[in-house]
């Protein structure tokens, strides 16, 4: 078990490591616990379509609580709980996640705690599988789901781009999985695949806010079964960007066109390099004060949003705009041009405090949220990276705009999506 | 003075500054982030008001419009400015409030300080206004691709008739051309005004610093007597059934019961609301589960009551190949409800959660400032709201099944798949 204070992710470098995969994040101050089980999987073409139907069908009833109004009805009786199950995709990772949230009161969070226990253990069989009637609810959900992709057209752009950019990796995969994969999988197979992956996957339970160690403690007793083999999930990789830049454009006749230009760096996120590329990322698309919200959106009203993201596993970065389609080769000529402004070192004194300042700030300010206390923890702990907030704000203080340009030098656009 | 509450384990300062504005601020000790937000009480709704006996029709749109030029200033260096002082600052626009909100982790007084100062000095020259009809556009344009968007616009426009909660928020690209500086100057005396306007204040902040920041910042106006354009709709009976098609893969819908029952105090009204959506169809009820084993509703499916001063709605959302089954199926178990199926059990269990909910809302200082600033326009501060869902009663609720959710006063808006 890992306990540490909040406050130790922000000043110290934290304890990673060990057998024991039950994580404590001390916090007295929000109104609610949270518990968050992570069983990983890698990300693979061949798996991710079983994995992807797991919550669906897990989200249906365990034995204890055998339907979703029975579920619902224990979250109302523990004041409101919040209880989800989803896929989450980190780095080359496709992760089965677990999540209860209860207001502290009563015991209530070690009820959550079982409650996750029984739903992970004890879901709802039939004759060796999955109950079949489950199974296919589940089914026909995620093929809705998928067929859904279209229904947000920003959101396509930002997926298939991301599927171009890394076609021959494993972070290319659907984590959410793939239709034609669907119909061959019976509940059968899936209930043997879940048996599987409780058996060999690395299992993380997160636990953050006001908690006791020995009630957890004596709440999780029996999950860690010995015989448990873990299989290895090897971090992913960053790769530089293809020699020529790949262009796609897809016509959906939509009222605004969403452009997604997407770049790469072989910086990997554990490396020092990595405050060069984190600060140009802010200075060319971090917020308003960035070049290209300035520039391109204040200064050419070509856009209402215009933005850039950086994807730390991989060292991917999207830049993502709505604007008339018409448009697109002028905004895509200059955000090119501001990425080279940074390659020259042409960046104001404005623009340099101000996206230090934002970069500084999010990194403070994500202590009040659980989500970024939870996904900085778990993606350090998944990187196996030992820096603490405190190492984080540091490192973006010290960085350099030499450095930042070097960066900017080993970024290069990959694959241009447009969707018209 | 200041109210505590003993749930929430929380205080609110509330103060009416001899300007008129009315102050709201809660301390959140422990937290990083600082968040002051000024609304205005006036929205999309306004676009028709009436003022010294003489109406005024504006383009649809103006409200948005002004809250994206109230950003102007002379030497174009309001987000530095800011940005300076470690403070991101952003607005929003609804029916019938505009909020200008700046967050930061220090400086809060001198960003206090400027967000009040900003809102109080517009620039707005004819050229400025042009260059933002590109952006507003784009915004718009995003908006008209948001299938989800598209359906609630339809069902206020079903629902509303020709009045002014029937139009856009953010107007249409023809609508906002007609805009000019001096109509955006006009619309901003009319409603800018210290007694139209609340200040809330989130975080590890010193009460009586904020409220003296106020005081001093915050210019003397006279109080404008705006006769607003909804309050001389008339009322328009609801048209049943609104579609159109879009590229989805499935059909979006929103089904909505307009509120007639304004007898009913707002506080109960919001309360009640809230706990019969969930009481009809919330994801613990026997209609969610048989919706969804019929593969009629997926996990997109949701509920809410929204309202302001002159209006609620009642709306249950999400994708179905069938959404007229859906309608069906409500409306049945709101009848079968109404013939006294209502569950006392139930009633309690569902009254709990929203009770969690709400104290987990107190969790995230945006959230407060974003629920004080909508409450403020209702009247209402977020105690009030948090001790109706500890006191309403089962009589109470039960009372309103029967003067809200009427099917002549309901509309179905569905967005097609056009693929």
């Amino acid at each position: 078990m890992i306990t540490l204070d909040a406050d130790i992710l922000y000043k110290e470098p934290m304890a990673i490591g060990g057998a024991v995969n039950t994580h404590i994040i001390k916090t007295d101050k929000f109104k609610t616990a949270v518990c968050c089980v992570l069983i990983r999987r890698p990300l693979l073409r061949e798996t991710a379509s079983k994995n992807a139907l797991l919550p669906g069908i897990l989200r249906q009833g365990c034995a204890k609580y055998p339907s979703i109004p029975k579920i619902n009805g224990r979250m109302e009786e523990l004041f409101g709980s919040v209880f989800d199950c989803q896929i989450v995709k980190k780095g080359e990772e496709q992760i089965l996640q677990f999540y209860f949230e209860g207001v502290s009161r009563e015991g209530n969070f070690i009820k959550g705690v079982e409650f996750l226990k029984e739903l992970i253990l004890n879901p709802l069989i039939d004759s060796g599988g999955f109950k079949p009637d489950v199974a296919a609810n589940a089914k026909n959900h995620l093929k809705n789901i998928i067929k859904g992709r279209m229904n947000n057209k920003a959101e396509y752009a930002r997926v298939n781009c991301l599927a171009h950019i890394c076609e021959n990796e494993p972070f290319g995969a659907y984590a959410d999985g793939y239709a034609e994969d669907l119909n061959d999988i019976s509940a059968e197979d899936l209930y043997l695949h879940y048996k599987h992956i409780l058996r060999t996957s690395p299992i993380e339970l997160i636990c953050a806010g006001n908690i006791d160690e020995s009630e957890l403690t004596a709440a999780v007793r029996g999950w860690d079964t010995t015989d448990r083999q873990r299989a290895i999930i090897p971090l992913a990789r960053c790769f530089p960007a293809r020699p020529a830049v790949k262009y796609i454009s897809e016509d959906f006749n939509s009222a605004q066109g969403k452009l997604c230009i997407g770049l790469r760096s072989d910086i990997p996120p554990a490396s020092g390099d990595f405050f060069g590329l984190l600060m140009m990322n802010e200075i060319l698309g971090g917020g308003p004060g960035g070049k290209l919200f300035t520039k391109i959106r204040e200064r050419e009203s070509l856009c209402y949003y215009i933005n850039s993201t950086l994807y730390w596993f991989k060292s991917i970065m999207l830049i993502q705009a709505g604007l008339a389609s018409a448009h697109f080769e002028r905004v895509v000529g200059l955000v090119n041009r501001e990425i080279e402004e940074i390659r020259q070192e042409c960046v104001t004194r404005d623009e340099w405090e101000s996206a230090q300042q934002g970069l500084i700030a999010k990194f403070r300010s994500g202590q009040d949220y659980y989500s970024s206390i939870l996904d900085f923890y778990a993606a350090r702990y998944l990187l196996n990276d030992r820096r603490s907030v405190e190492d984080f704000i540091r490192g973006v203080e010290a960085a350099s705009l030499s450095e930042t340009a070097e960066a900017a030098r080993r970024v290069e656009v990959d694959t241009v999506f447009m969707l018209k | 003075m200041i109210k505590c509450n003993n749930i929430l384990n929380e205080d609110l300062y509330i103060n009416q500054l001899s300007s008129g504005v009315k102050c709201y601020i809660i301390p959140k000790a422990g937290y990083v982030e600082k968040q002051a937000m000024l609304t205005v009480c006036c929205g999309s709704a306004d676009n028709v008001y009436s003022l010294n006996n003489r109406i005024v029709q504006n383009h649809e749109g103006i409200a948005h419009f002004l809250e994206h030029k109230l950003f102007e200033d002379k030497d174009n260096a309001l987000f530095g400015r800011f940005t300076q002082l470690g403070g991101s600052v952003n607005a929003f626009t609804t029916f019938n409030q505009t909020a200008y909100y700046v967050s930061c982790i220090d400086n809060f007084e001198e960003n206090l300080k400027l967000l009040l100062n900003f809102c109080q000095r517009p620039y707005i020259t004819d050229e400025n206004v042009e260059k933002e009809k590109g952006i507003i556009s784009q915004e718009i344009k995003m908006y008209d691709d948001t299938p989800s968007w598209r359906a609630y616009s339809n069902l206020n426009a079903a629902l509303f008739g020709g009045g002014a909660l029937a139009q856009n928020i953010t107007g249409s690209v023809e609508s906002i051309q007609g805009i000019d500086s001096k109509e955006l100057l006009s619309f901003y005396h009319a409603f800018y005004f210290p007694a139209n306007m609340a200040l809330i204040c989130v975080g590890d902040i010193d009460p009586e610093k904020a409220a003296d920041i106020a005081a001093a910042h915050i210019e003397h106006k006279p109080v404008n007597q705006i006769k607003r354009g909804y309050e001389m709709d008339a009322a328009d009976a609801a048209r049943g059934y609104a579609e159109l098609s879009m590229p989805v893969s499935m059909p979006l819908f929103e089904l909505g019961f307009k509120e007639t029952d304004f007898d009913t105090a707002p506080c109960t009204r919001i309360v009640s609301g809230k706990l019969l959506l969930d009481m009809i169809a919330g994801e613990s009820s026997d209609l969610y589960e048989r919706m969804y084993n019929e593969n009629l509703i997926d996990d997109s499916f949701g509920m809410d009551y929204l309202s302001g001063p002159f209006y609620g709605v009642s709306v249950f959302s999400g994708s179905s190949p069938d959404p007229e089954r859906v309608r069906t199926h409500i409306m049945n178990e709101i009848g079968c409800l109404r013939r006294g199926k209502l569950n006392r059990r139930r009633f309690e269990s569902i009254k709990r959660k929203h009770m969690g909910r709400f104290i987990r809302g107190f969790n995230n200082i945006g959230q407060i400032a974003q629920t004080q600033s909508d409450l403020y326009i209702k009247g209402l501060d977020i105690f009030e709201l948090m001790d109706r869902f500890a006191n309403i009663t089962f009589d109470e609720v039960q009372e309103r099944l029967s003067r809200h959710f009427n099917e002549s006063e309901s509309a179905l808006s569905v967005v097609k798949s056009s693929v």
